[in-house]
């Protein structure tokens, strides 16, 4: 469901700046909250690509999952780990292009 | 090709489905949320202390002590009590043997030559002209912060034990729950003091739970009917509440001579009318109880009826935590009973946990 993947990609893209910006501990104010609804959403995110099955984008929905937690733990930069959610994002985007282009061409060689 | 009504219900469907997902996210968030706080907040931690637990001391006796812990391996903690002369024992297996009577010693717990942590204890005198101060709370398990005021309050008297009148630990007496409610809160006083703990109505809710209890203090008895004897003072712990076994029990301790101050511990107050107050009349000097989130003084039938359920938990519902009409002194002020029993009676105090003197009765010997 690209909504939900362009809201996670623009929450993680404000964590990203945040994480840029902010000095902990006040980033986690911005970023802790944003990875908390990215989590929550990267639930929905995995219902949707899992029914019907497009591996590329469930792929990444389900890697979104650890890295919002990530993001909440701490372990590396915030921004890093922030941006990184926004790349998965784009290529699970692109992965449901394309399974959906291809799906289109044998209808239309149908 | 599916119809347009299909494709719309199809996309209803999967719109449904993402949104029980996200209500399942938001469970496990509200799950792990309360695991953490649970972990972080409630269960706590002691930082860099190896100790989990203690050392508390668990009993005294006019020529020995017993002291447990949790966390270090017990063969590497060395247990040392110092006399006032300057002689030291080791102890084994946290038992000091060989101490003098009415005694205070320095406790230390050494790991690998470094101090770990320290307590004092009287040992109990064998004078029997002595006079012996101990504590008494009730339903004080809450692990909040006037629950700390009281237990620093009793660290401070200097007891030589702390009998607790039951609802050590709300809302359960669950073991995971013993260090939030019972030892962290009271640990300055539990590394001098025996806590001589009867049961409460709380801490019997699950029957696994006074057995825990009972154990992790080292009590007789399941903690229910058992007599605690230290120097001249004898304590007869009669459970939960007056019933059969409670008056079969009091009846034959109070059958055997003593001569000293001598009082009960039950968690539920006496009434007027109750079959123990004949059983206690004339043979002990107070009966302390809990139960009833006050401190009241009161007489039961010619029996004294000290009620310390201001230890802590407080009053939940003010309704339920009425005064009694015969009390002579009531309040629902935090605090603890201080007890200096001696030759010439017994003066009970309620000192209040910001440390005012707020009720003094003296009782003569019996």
């Amino acid at each position: 469901m690209t909504a939900l993947r362009v809201i996670i990609a623009l929450l993680a893209l404000t964590s990203t700046i945040a994480g840029l910006l902010i000095p902990p501990p006040g980033v986690m104010a911005i970023s802790g909250m944003a990875a908390i609804l990215i989590f929550l959403l990267s639930f929905g995110s995995i219902a949707a690509d899992a029914l019907p099955l497009r591996v590329v984008p469930l792929v990444c929905s389900i890697v979104t999952m650890p890295l919002a937690v990530l993001v909440i733990a701490q372990p590396f930069s915030i921004a890093l780990v922030s941006a990184l959610i926004v790349m998965v994002q784009g290529v699970g985007w692109w992965g449901g292009r394309r399974q959906r282009l291809s799906a289109a061409a044998r209808v239309v060689q149908a | 090709m599916e119809s347009p009504d299909q494709t719309r219900l199809v996309r209803k469907l999967r719109i449904a489905l993402v949104l029980v997902a996200m209500l399942v996210g938001v469970a496990v968030i509200a799950v792990v949320g309360v695991l953490f706080y649970w972990n972080s907040y409630l269960l706590g931690s002691r930082g860099d202390d190896p100790f989990k637990r203690g050392p508390y001391v668990v009993g005294l006796t006019s020529t020995g002590a017993e002291l447990r812990f949790l966390g270090p391996d017990p063969s590497t903690v060395t247990l040392t009590a110092l006399a006032p002369d300057g002689t030291s024992v080791v102890a084994k297996g946290g038992t000091f043997a060989g101490l003098e009577s009415g005694q205070r010693y320095l406790w230390t717990a050494t790991i690998d030559g470094m101090g770990q942590a320290s307590g004092s204890f009287l040992t109990a005198p064998t004078d029997p002209q002595a006079t012996v101060t101990f504590g008494v709370i009730s339903d004080y398990g809450s692990g909040n912060e006037h629950e700390y005021a009281v237990g620093r309050g009793l660290a401070a008297i200097n007891p030589s034990f702390v009998a607790t009148a039951g609802d050590n630990s709300y809302m359960l007496a669950l073991p995971a729950l013993f260090d939030r409610n019972i030892f962290t809160p009271l640990q300055d006083v539990m590394a001098e003091a025996p806590l001589m703990a009867v049961l409460g109505d709380h801490d019997t809710f699950i029957a696994s739970g006074g057995e825990a209890l009972a154990d992790a203090l080292a009590l007789p008895g399941g903690a229910l009917h058992y007599t605690y004897e230290y120097g001249p003072v004898q304590m007869i712990a009669l459970g939960v509440e007056g019933d059969a076994k409670a008056i079969a029990y009091a009846k034959a301790q109070l059958a055997k001579p003593w001569p000293g101050p001598r009082f009960a511990v039950m968690h539920t107050a006496l009434q007027p009318g109750d079959p123990l107050a004949d059983v206690l009349r004339g043979n002990v000097d107070a009966v302390f109880s809990g139960h009833l989130h006050r401190y009241e003084r009161r007489t039961v039938d010619g029996v004294l009826q000290i009620v310390a359920g201001n230890g802590g938990q407080g009053p939940g519902n003010v309704e339920f935590t009425r005064a009694s009409s015969d009390a002579v002194f009531t309040t629902m002020d935090y605090g603890f009973v201080r007890v200096i029993a001696g030759p010439m009676g017994s003066t009970i105090q309620m000192i209040d946990e910001a440390g005012a003197l707020r009720d003094s009765v003296t009782v003569p010997p019996r």
